[in-house]
């Protein structure tokens, strides 16, 4: 039964109005709502969330024609005549009615959407109307404006900058009033581990606490601020927002090296470098004028999202999935917004279309890259970094390699021109550099258990089924009908791009297919080897072409004839190469004669001799014949038709050569008489010499590149590659052409900015930008505060949160900006207010009224990260071993937990514990795995790096407590600080207990928290004293060596003490 | 891998029972539910996944029209130009395959099985088949991801996830989602995705228990302490934190404490559940001989029911190795011989329990495979590539049609020809049986409601009981 009362709240004239019939629960809720309803605070996250899913800016699902995110449309006449809502007039607004309705059919929201609004917020709502319904824009979409600074809201209270003035004015509205600031001790480990990371030595304790200036916390925040642990620190939260990991994250979730773009990062902010400048060199550091190597390397952020090798992936749908991760990627970490929740149709809340999302995506989408890559290693487009004296050294033999080939063009004119040479080939000269002259006249069973045939009884050729044997050009030749008829040379050099060679064979094919390639010959191999070798084939076009692959998509090249090969017809096809490592190097033959072609990729500067898959070790390959070694990709170059006369030669043949092989036996004739001089050249000591020294210097030259390290990173291509809008994100259903662009509800992406994502960047740091400095700030607050001014820094739009001070984010939104958007300065700011440094002690008062800590009338204390509380142990025990940036590392991990999910990543089969120094390097430091992340740090909530992480969960379990009793690290640090206590710690046991508990929690204890661990050490001094032997197992536990020269059952039982220190409250929260 | 981590398991039984209130405040067994939306017929699920795909083809789908026009090319009509994987669509023909197993009815409902599994065989009146399975995702990463978590990218959290996240626990000695995988599989890889969290809450991880001497990471004390010096060692510390608690009076350091005590209970209970030396033998000899050896599927199926008896609510076993794209008929058999007897008595056995009145037991993988054979095709050996267009799972136990086949494919066994089923209905279904309404059970993040069924799914009620 519900009681219906009439509500009379209104004055003055609307008394008739706006007397409606609303239940007695939604007067009583009336009663406790605010003087004044705001639109944005109260009334518009009720919409939003329980309206927009069917009155939304999603056309698609929108009902009976009702938009309630457009002020125009929410106010408009409807259809029945009636109106949503009516200003002032709660009883004439067809909303009202119907979320007070009984009736099933007519109440809203409707029963099946499983949404229902509470007395209070239909309450709301109806006084929003009442006081006269004004609609606002949503605050985040307006440009910030520099908020007036509120004078002192109590002149009692301690203000040190504008924050605190902003904070305390709403304090003082709310009656609360500020804490007084937090104790010596307490405010040095908190700000200490807030800006490194880590807790601050005694000597900085002591030196604080002894430093009475006015200046000596700023002088400690300065401090703090020049570390490269600060440095390191922010570096770890912008690791979640890139979803960096040292794994590729799908399937084989094999290694990736992405290190070096963390080292950026770290030196970025080492050097304070602005904001802007920061993700720009990020978005689009390629972009910018005349590149640099760290500019390029910037843009690695953009390839940090996971990839796939799984066998028979489909490359386009994996392709797409990347460049939709850098969208929502950027979407999520710099502008807070949701955009991924318009990749399958308008967004739902926000006003961001399914247009909207894939324009941006079309800023991502034109790069040469592949969707299905190799189990194990980094893929194109990539950044080689050698170092600065390996880049001499380059740089040098390029040089001199340089003069040299134009020293052996002009040789070669010159000797050309003297035209002293005889008119003719020498009648050998099939011979010469001959490595295989493969005729393809018959087949022979292997014979024994050896499946398959010998062709022309060389054993070192074979084919697994038999091919026909048919008339061929000369004698017989084999055709090839079926997909394992491919014939396999071995006992063929394997080619390195140093190399001259050459090759020639007849062929008549029946194939052209669109989609599908045709291998003449080639030693290239698949995706877990990189492709690398070379081939020889016709493309779905049966043109002609010849690649020398180190690994695709990136480092290889590429010639293409213009003409294709016609189906039933002989023709005799050849390719040379000259060793140069150049497209110009390679020379393509239809009939003996040179074609037109075309330089399809021109990049190649590492080796192509073939590798295994998986180990990726040097390995002879043999030549296939009629089908290509590539798998998994539905593509493998499956040969159909005749072959025959295959010639193989380890030098690159001359024109005249070429054609005599086309004549087959006839000698040709020499078309100018001038062609045979190209062979005498060729042979001559001057031309010789210059070749073997161009081949030693490359070699020299590849010598030094091969090891040099290389990073995945983003380049443009030359040519645009279209994007398209997809229906509900189904990458087989592409419905329009976009072009690049922003988001409508946002400023316009202007025409001077560029279309790409320098010109992104451009848009996202122009002043108009109403997200960017907000969302920044934000997130350094909650860094910080432990909590965002808007408490979701992930979603700025209207589903998420409202700024719990909307003024101090503005101003300090436009104090970033105008400062150059420097980060020390935005992060010196927010430590130094009172608002800050005030304690968190909570009162029961604060505790009843502000559980939350809205209003900030005290500090947050919050568990801290994963990385914090492993650092601060080591830290303590002296373990820690600040080396600043480098590889990853592998610290003490139980189980097998890698091999036993996952064996395919060759290079990740074992985890396998790193030693020495690196055991103890900070947490930002520890390998990431995707598919099977640390497990210590897992359960203190370090996502899983998959997705772009910009709030880490913080929960509070029984794992928590085993990793910090049992994980060999937190044993070993114990033991180690158990050590230092009584090596460093003084001569009796309360101070070794003093000096080991302010190490961990950087204060003095209490005495009766000495003597609660003074009770802990006697009896557990006794128990070891006892058993020695239990002792010396504990202090076995860990890699560090013990100190020998210690008493073992002292050291055993004051690492029980230790171990307790470390399971203390103040040890993994900030207080 | 698990973070073990358990908000439900704050025991206000525990130390700091008289401080109650200043434990975070959780529902009955601590879902955000507190109570399913209607009725559960089923109290908890054991879910035997099947990770690499077993072939339907063989096992279960008997279609002789194969065997017929074995060699042939796969028609075109048939094929109806629906993808394939890169593995086999660079195939020059898709040469039908056969299964050389051979098929024959069983039991009073007549099911169909090959004799790959002769004690699954046996049982076929209690088995609930669904032979119009199908998915969206056509190779293991995505649809491994698709059927654990509703979606084939990474991040979103999974079944058992959903299930701890929704209805909390029946047991607070122990996590309501454990995971089991067969030990020395190394068949298609396992993510640690198929049972995380996703953007839930991280205590709604599934946690691993492992044979062997941690059974759970980390719950082992180091060498030399042992449970009485912990327990001091908690004692103390219990007191330094009384002391921090009267001076911060931070709420917070009573609900770790409590924390401290569970994670101290469960270095008893886990290593309780793990000690199958209690079990009579011929429990063993029902399990079959594998049973006897740790981390095997066949003493995994003894936990699952030993985890199953303590109201463990979700218990997912992995076992890996069902990815025969080649060497078909010989590999199978090897996996069937793991799994086909301790599937067949764990079912035995919840029965003559009685808990197979509330408990639910699910076998099946991600996809099925292929009617042409990937590779040659040969008198006696084959392969078969991915299959998302149908495939065969079963279930026993609560809720469901006992001796029940629902859905079928073509004569060809290529496409569902009755009743398809997708993942998001099959979700939605086995959400159902747990008495929680899919569409109801949300988490808002990023400013949209979630569900495991995404916008889709529906309950299929024709295999309810």
């Amino acid at each position: 039964m519900r009681l219906k009362v009439y509500l009379f709240v209104c004055i003055g004239t609307f008394f008739a109005s706006c007397s409606l019939n609303a239940p007695e629960e939604v007067m009583l809720a009336y009663q406790e709502l605010p003087e004044t309803v705001d639109f944005n605070f109260h009334v518009k996250p009720i919409l939003s969330d329980r309206c927009y899913n069917c009155h939304g800016p999603d056309a698609n699902t929108r009902k009976a024609n009702l938009r309630l995110d457009l002020e125009a449309e929410a106010f408009k006449r409807l259809s029945n005549g009636n109106h949503a809502f009516v200003a002032g007039k709660p009883g004439k607004s067809e909303s009202i009615n119907r979320i007070l309705s009984d009736d099933p059919e007519q109440v809203m929201p409707p029963p099946e959407s499983n949404l229902t609004l509470t007395a209070k917020e239909k309450a709301t709502i109806i006084k929003w109307i009442e006081q006269g319904a004004e609609w606002k824009a949503h605050w985040a979409f307006a440009k910030p404006e520099k908020p007036i600074v509120p004078e002192p809201a109590n002149n009692e209270w301690p203000v040190q900058n504008e924050i605190d003035l902003y904070v305390q004015q709403q304090l003082k509205q709310q009656g609360f009033q500020p804490s007084p600031e937090a104790s010596k001790e307490r405010l040095l480990r908190r700000v200490s581990m807030d800006l490194t990371g880590l807790p601050p030595t005694l000597e900085q304790i002591d030196a604080f606490l002894k430093d009475s200036n006015s200046d000596a916390y700023e002088k400690i925040v300065d401090r703090l601020l020049a570390t490269d642990a600060h440095a390191e620190r922010l570096a770890l939260d912008w690791m979640d927002i890139s979803r960096y990991a040292d794994s590729h994250g799908l399937h084989a979730d094999g290694w990736r090296l992405m290190w070096p773009w963390r080292d950026w990062v770290i030196n970025a902010f080492k050097q304070n470098m602005s904001y802007d400048q920061f993700v720009t060199w990020q978005l689009a550091g390629d972009l910018l004028p005349n590149a640099t190597k760290e500019q390029k390397l910037a843009t690695a952020f953009n390839r940090n999202h996971p990839m796939t090798a799984e066998g028979g992936a489909i490359e386009e749908e994996f392709r797409l999935n990347y460049v939709w991760d850098r969208t929502e990627t950027v979407g999520t970490a710099l502008l807070g917004l949701t955009i991924a929740c318009a990749r399958c149709h308008d967004h739902k809340f926000d006003p961001i279309s399914q247009k909207d999302y894939y324009q941006m995506t079309a800023f991502f989408n034109n790069v040469k890259e592949l969707g299905m890559t190799g189990d194990d290693g980094n893929y194109g487009p990539m950044l080689a970094l050698p170092d600065p004296e390996t880049e001499e050294k380059l740089q040098t033999l390029d040089q001199t390699i340089q003069q040299k080939s134009a020293q052996l063009q002009l040789t070669k004119k010159e000797l050309k021109d003297l035209d002293t040479y005889i008119k003719k080939l020498p009648g050998n000269v099939k011979k010469k550099g001959l490595l295989g002259h493969y005729p393809l006249e018959k087949l022979t069973s292997r014979g024994g258990k050896e499946k398959g045939y010998v062709v022309d009884g060389k054993t070192s050729v074979t084919t697994k089924e038999s091919p026909l044997i048919v008339d061929g050009k000369k004698g017989r030749a084999l055709q090839l009908t079926g997909e394992y008829d491919e014939i396999y040379l071995k006992k063929v050099p394997n080619f390195e791009w140093t190399d001259q060679f050459s090759a020639g064979l007849w062929m008549q094919t029946t194939k052209r297919e669109a989609g599908k390639t045709q291998t003449l010959l080639g030693t290239s191999g698949n995706k877990n080897n990189f492709w690398r070798g070379w081939d020889f084939y016709l493309d779905s076009l049966n043109r002609l072409n010849a690649r020398l692959i180190h690994s695709l998509p990136h480092n290889y090249i590429q010639l293409q004839s213009k003409d294709s090969i016609p189906t039933g017809q002989w023709r005799h096809v050849a390719f040379t190469y000259d060793g140069s490592g150049k497209a110009s190097g390679l020379t393509l033959y239809i009939n003996g004669r040179e074609c037109a072609t075309e330089v399809k990729y021109d990049r190649l500067y590492k080796s192509i001799q073939t590798i295994t898959p998986g180990t990726h070790e040097l390995t002879n390959t043999p030549v296939a014949v009629g089908k290509s070694y590539r798998a998994f990709t539905g593509e493998n170059g499956i040969f159909l038709g005749k072959l025959d006369e295959i010639y193989l030669y380890s030098r690159t043949l001359t024109p005249l050569e070429i054609l005599y092989l086309a004549k087959e036996d006839d000698y040709p004739e020499n078309p100018d008489d001038s062609w045979a001089s190209d062979y005498w050249v060729s042979q001559s000591p001057e031309v010789q010499v210059l070749e073997k020294e161009l081949k030693r210097l490359r070699s020299k030259w590849m010598a030094h590149m091969t090891p040099v390290m290389e990073v995945m990173v983003m380049e443009e291509m030359p040519t645009k590659r279209p994007a398209f809008a997809y229906d509900r994100g189904d990458y087989t259903q592409p419905i329009y052409e976009v072009d690049a662009n922003t988001p409508k509800v946002l400023p316009a992406f202007l025409e001077n900015y560029p279309q790409n994502r320098l010109g992104l960047s451009q848009w996202i740091f122009s002043e108009e930008n109403p997200l960017t400095a907000r969302v920044t700030v934000n997130r350094y607050w909650q860094m910080l505060f432990g909590k965002g001014l808007v408490d979701t820094p992930q979603d700025f739009g209207v589903q998420g949160a409202l700024p719990s001070h909307p003024q101090l984010i503005d101003w300090l939104a436009t104090s970033f900006v105008k400062s150059g958007w420097d980060v020390k300065a935005l992060l010196k700011t927010m430590v130094m207010s009172h608002t800050y440094r005030q304690s968190s002690q909570i009162s029961p008062k604060l505790q009843e009224e502000d559980p939350n800590n809205q209003h900030l009338a005290r500090s947050n204390s919050y568990r801290l990260p994963a990385e914090m509380i492993r650092d601060n142990a080591l830290a303590a025990s002296g373990l820690l071993v600040q080396h600043v940036g480098g590889k990853s590392v592998r610290p003490y991990q139980p189980g097998n937990l890698w091999i036993e999910k996952n064996s395919f990543s060759h290079k990740l089969l074992k985890y396998k514990e790193s030693e020495g120094d690196s055991l103890y390097r900070r947490g930002l430091y520890t390998f990431i795995r995707r598919t099977s992340p640390h497990p210590a740090m897992t359960a203190f909530d370090t996502p899983s790096r998959e997705v772009c992480t910009v709030k880490r969960e913080n929960t509070n379990t029984p794992l928590q407590a085993l990793v910090l009793m049992n994980d060999t690290q937190f044993v070993e640090a114990s033991r180690v600080l158990a050590e230092r206590m009584q090596k460093e710690g003084g001569g009796t046991l309360e101070d070794q207990i003093a000096y080991g508990f302010r190490l961990a929690i950087s204060r003095n204890p209490k005495e009766e928290e000495t003597n609660v661990l003074k009770e802990l050490y006697r009896t557990q001094s006794e128990r070891f004293e006892a058993d020695p032997k239990e002792a010396v197992e504990l202090l076995k536990v860990g890699k560090k060596p013990i100190d020998k020269a210690l008493d073992r059952s002292k050291t055993a039982a004051l690492t029980l003490v230790a171990n307790t220190i470390l399971n203390h409250d103040e040890t993994y929260m900030k207080r | 891998m698990g973070a073990l981590s358990m908000a439900s398991m704050l025991d206000p039984m525990g130390l700091f029972a008289k401080d109650k209130s200043l434990v975070h405040s959780l529902k009955d067994g601590g879902g955000v539910l507190g109570k399913p939306h209607f009725p559960a017929k089923v109290k908890r699920v054991i879910y035997l996944f099947q990770s690499g795909a077993p072939s339907q083809l063989d096992l279960f789908d008997y279609k002789p029209l194969l065997n017929k026009m074995n060699g042939q090319d796969l028609p075109e009509s048939v094929q109806q130009g629906q993808r394939l994987t890169g593995m086999s669509s660079g195939q020059a023909s898709l040469p039908i395959a056969g299964s050389i197993f051979d098929f024959k009815q069983h039991g009073d409902s007549g099911a169909w099985m090959s004799d790959l599994m002769p004690h699954t065989s046996k049982i076929v009146d209690e088995l609930c088949f669904i032979k119009s399975m199908y998915t969206e995702a056509i190779n293991h990463d995505p649809a491994v991801t698709f059927l654990q978590t509703g979606s084939q990218l990474p991040g979103r959290p999974s079944i058992g996830s959903w299930v701890s996240y929704g209805l909390g626990t029946d047991n607070k000695n122990l996590p309501e989602f454990v995971v089991l995988v067969t030990k020395d599989k190394f068949g298609q890889p396992l993510y640690s995705r198929a049972w995380g969290n996703g953007f839930l809450p991280s205590q709604h991880q599934g946690v691993q228990f492992r044979s062997g001497k941690d059974p759970v990471l980390y719950l082992t004390n180091p060498p030399g302490i042992d449970g009485d010096t912990r327990r001091e060692q908690l004692d103390h510390l219990q007191r330094l934190e009384k002391i921090n608690h009267q001076d911060v009076g931070d709420p917070e350091i009573l609900a770790r404490m409590a924390q401290y005590e569970m994670a101290f209970r469960m270095q008893t209970s886990v290593p309780e559940i793990m000690d199958t030396s209690d079990e009579a033998d011929y429990i063993y000899d029902m399990y079959g001989d594998d049973s006897r050896k740790p981390g095997t599927f066949a003493a995994n199926c003894i936990l699952a029911r030993r985890l199953a008896e303590r109201d463990v609510k979700f218990i997912q076993l992995y076992h890996q190795g069902w990815d025969q794209h080649g060497n078909l008929p010989n590999a199978i058999k090897v996996q069937c011989k793991e799994t086909d007897q301790a599937t067949a008595a764990l079912i035995t056995d919840l029965k003559q329990r009685g808990m197979l009145e509330d408990t639910l037991v699910i076998w099946g993988g991600e996809f099925g495979r292929t009617n042409y054979s990937q590779g040659q095709l040969t008198p006696d050996n084959f392969g078969r590539d991915h299959h998302p267009k149908c495939f065969t799972i079963f279930m026993a136990g609560a809720g469901i049609k006992k001796g029940f086949t629902f859905g079928a494919t073509d004569d060809f066994g290529y496409n569902v020809a009755q009743n398809p089923v997708h993942v998001h209905d099959f979700q939605a279904t086995l959400m159902h049986l747990l008495g929680v309404d899919h569409e109801r059970l949300t988490f808002k993040f990023q400013g949209r409601r979630y569900r495991l069924t995404d916008v889709h799914g529906h309950v299929v009620k024709d295999i309810l009981a």
